[in-house]
């Protein structure tokens, strides 16, 4: 099939009611055009009614978070993976709607973004880091042992997507635990210090349906309601203070503070009041 | 430079670390209000609010703060830069327009893990120094940018936001100043190049992030091409101490161009790796002291602040940790990751997997470090497989020749710097991987039944 084709029979591309005469032919599409000048109306065509009153209200308050509307894009594509599962053309369609912009401008903002998947995914995502370090210390195998495993590639699911146990396995870059190395994610909660063993053994105990508590973060949920969070909704407030009250620090995190208080090494003290700021010109 | 209370200074001769930042870390709930405010938390916000802006200014000048993302500009001339309405002027031009004070808290540079526990053990230093930074640049409006991936640290900045504003330290009249402020946490996607500050900004304004040609620079027109800061997360988290403890009491760490404390995150091959808060200008030597040592075997080769520092070697034991030391051994301070790799590590596989990141990472928009990353990789990889020529070592330095200084921002300089310090100090494990193969000059790839074409060949 012809990508001109492929396209017509797309919703988002056929939703634009233009005026025939004012776009260029889809079937030549080697024709380069620019469309600064063509009035570009929203799709309406699209299905978006997977998101539900709820969702509409989110994205409203995601909106009120900013002075610019289009601010708003990035949770709001959180958002919209929180109810999918990925990143569909109905979420296009939906983010496009919000913010009133095209299609296309959020298509590339979407592909622009790892986090931003555009296949539906698993219950949960492992991420596991192979980035240099963490490779030297293990990283690339744990993640080789994975692909094993679990029987799938980078960015590939292992089960049927969304179903309970259902894991979709990609090797990260660099996860900023270092000093935890080797380290992976699942739904972007630390599980540190890890081996190969040991990842077998947690993505065993996910596809079992089990929920292995990771070394820092909140107890593990699934991927969707991570992502709900990362569009900045948090549940109830008791919710959040006991997410937030899991566990962050490992003992590596404080080796410079233990060492620090084993040897009585202290910072200079400060003054008892604070000094008096420098004074410069009076502007009035 | 004003004298320094030097009597103070020698009555502790020994102070090989130095808990600042790191002070609140050990307490119970360490992240919580209450535990913050029981350790002096906010108490620098009220002294801030108390004084003229300008004041403020000046005394991050006069401290010598310079910022810890990597580059090191000095914070208070940063500050300095925001246009403000002049008394008696009329308002017009970018200082008539609203001002932005964004955080840098994308941490993603391999090896650099300081910002993510900061911001997870005492979220309510970095709101505190936001509340200052924002009252000394009249901002009323902040975003802290947060890495996606760090979803712990997202919901403890939340949590210390809510707080703060139950508190009455955010929102209207903040202590009844009459300075309103509003802090947003805007959770990023997965893009390593959303901690270049132009980049950050267009992703911070819904679009892909890709840096910005500079100038205008972010002073005059930032987000919403407006006057913005855009600081790291230790540069602000700095900011309450430098208000309670002075300019001199900052500078009575560190050195003179390069003052006060900084989290030095130890990884790798050592035996206690973790985060250890020194003096600027400790050295590696002592800070594998403190760590233990090596683990399985003698140094290597290290990084002095993640991958896009030049790689330095066992000969660089001794060079002090500042800004001037790490630039003079010819790498850079970066962002105090020091990553550890023990003889056991490949240089040249070590160097393929960073130039991988630096493929996957680079945003396109420039030619040198979308082809530059693309082609090294390949090259690499093939090195790697022993299916690399001689050639193939000089062919990498001159893409790397082609990429420093011609791409758009600092992630083509960044990328060029393994693979240029790798090879200096390595050349012959290069070689060595390629002795298997004749030493013909040109690259198989460009053999036209290849199945690779030449880049550009359309074909």
């Amino acid at each position: 099939m012809s990508r001109a084709k492929k396209r017509a029979g797309n919703p988002a591309f056929t939703a634009r009611p233009v005026a025939a005469a004012a776009v260029p032919d889809q079937a030549a599409p080697s024709t380069l055009t620019t469309v600064q000048d063509v009035p570009v109306e929203r799709p309406v065509r699209v299905d978006t009614s997977v998101f539900d009153e709820q969702t509409w209200q989110r994205a409203q308050e995601i909106i009120a978070r900013y002075p610019r509307s289009r601010s708003a894009l990035l949770p709001m594509l959180h958002l919209v993976q929180s109810v999918q599962g990925h990143v569909s053309q109905a979420g296009i369609a939906f983010c496009a709607q919000q913010l009133e912009i095209t299609t296309a401008e959020v298509s590339a903002v979407v592909t622009f973004y790892t986090m931003y998947k555009r296949q539906p995914s698993g219950e949960h995502l492992v991420s596991v880091c192979t980035n240099t370090l963490c490779a030297a210390l293990g990283g690339d195998e744990i993640y080789a042992r994975l692909r094993k495993r679990l029987g799938v590639g980078h960015e590939e699911t292992a089960g049927q997507p969304g179903s309970k146990g259902s894991i979709t396995l990609e090797h990260a870059e660099c996860l900023a635990a270092c000093d935890l190395a080797p380290v992976l994610q699942v739904n972007y909660e630390f599980y540190d210090n890890q081996t190969p063993e040991s990842a077998v053994e947690l993505v065993d105990a996910l596809r079992r349906g089990d929920r292995p508590a990771p070394t820092r973060g909140a107890p593990l949920t699934d991927w969707r309601s991570t992502e709900l969070q990362l569009a900045g909704f948090f549940g109830e407030p008791q919710q959040l203070r006991d997410a937030v009250d899991a566990p962050s620090a490992a003992p590596e995190t404080l080796a410079g503070n233990q060492l620090a208080q084993d040897n009585g090494w202290q910072a200079p003290a400060m003054p008892d009041q604070a000094p008096p700021l420098p004074t410069v010109p009076e502007k009035k | 430079m004003s004298a320094v209370t030097s009597s103070a200074e020698a009555a502790v001769p020994e102070r090989t670390l130095t808990p600042v930042l790191t002070r609140r870390w050990p307490s119970p709930k360490s992240w919580t209000l209450d535990t913050y405010t029981e350790l002096e938390g906010y108490t620098a916000l009220r002294t801030a609010l108390t004084a003229q802006p300008d004041q403020l200014i000046q005394l991050l000048k006069d401290s010598g703060l310079r910022g810890r993302g990597g580059a090191g500009f000095p914070t208070g001339m940063k500050w300095s830069f925001i246009p403000q309405v002049k008394p008696g002027e009329q308002a017009g031009g970018p200082a008539a327009k609203p001002k932005y004070l964004v955080i840098n808290a994308d941490e993603g540079e391999p090896g650099t893990c300081k910002d993510v526990p900061l911001m997870m053990a005492d979220p309510h230093s970095l709101i505190e120094g936001c509340i200052i930074t924002s009252y000394a640049i009249r901002a009323h409006q902040c975003f802290i940018y947060v890495r996606g991936e760090m979803l712990h640290c997202n919901r403890r900045l939340h949590q210390a936001i809510n707080e703060a504003y139950q508190a009455g330290y955010l929102g209207k009249d903040i202590l009844g100043s009459g300075f309103d402020l509003d802090i947003v946490i805007h959770a990023g996607a997965g893009a390593y190049i959303c901690g270049e500050e132009t980049a950050l900004l267009d992703s911070l304004e819904g679009r892909r992030g890709q840096p910005r040609l500079k100038p205008p620079f972010p002073a005059t027109s930032g987000l919403y091409e407006a006057p913005t800061v855009v600081n790291n997360v230790e540069t602000i988290c700095s900011v309450p101490y430098i208000v309670n403890g002075g300019a001199d009491w900052f500078r009575s760490m560190g050195t003179e161009k390069s003052p006060g404390p900084k989290i030095y995150s130890i990884s790798g091959h050592v035996q206690r790796p973790g985060q250890y808060e020194a003096p600027l200008g400790i050295t590696l030597r002592e800070l594998l002291e403190l760590a233990g040592g090596m683990k399985g075997g003698p140094l290597k080769f290290w990084t002095p602040g993640g991958s896009s520092t030049p790689m330095l070697t066992a000969q660089h034991m001794d060079v002090p940790l500042d800004f001037e030391g790490a630039a003079a051994a010819g790498s850079m301070l970066g962002t105090t990751a020091v990553m550890v790799f023990n003889t056991s590590v490949s240089v040249p596989w070590a160097v393929m997997k960073w130039t991988e990141f630096y493929k996957h990472e680079s945003c396109g928009k420039c030619t040198p470090c979308r082809e530059g990353t693309y082609w090294l990789t390949q090259t690499l990889q093939r090195m790697v497989r022993h299916e690399g020529t001689a050639a193939d070592v000089d062919t990498m330095l001159d893409v790397c020749d082609n990429i420093v200084g011609r791409s758009f921002c600092a992630l083509g300089d960044g990328a060029a710097s393994p693979i240029i310090s790798g090879i200096k100090y390595f050349r012959q494990e290069f070689l060595d991987l390629c002795a298997k193969q004749p030493a013909y000059g040109r690259p198989q790839q460009i053999n036209p039944g290849s199945k690779v074409g030449l880049a550009g060949s359309h074909r």
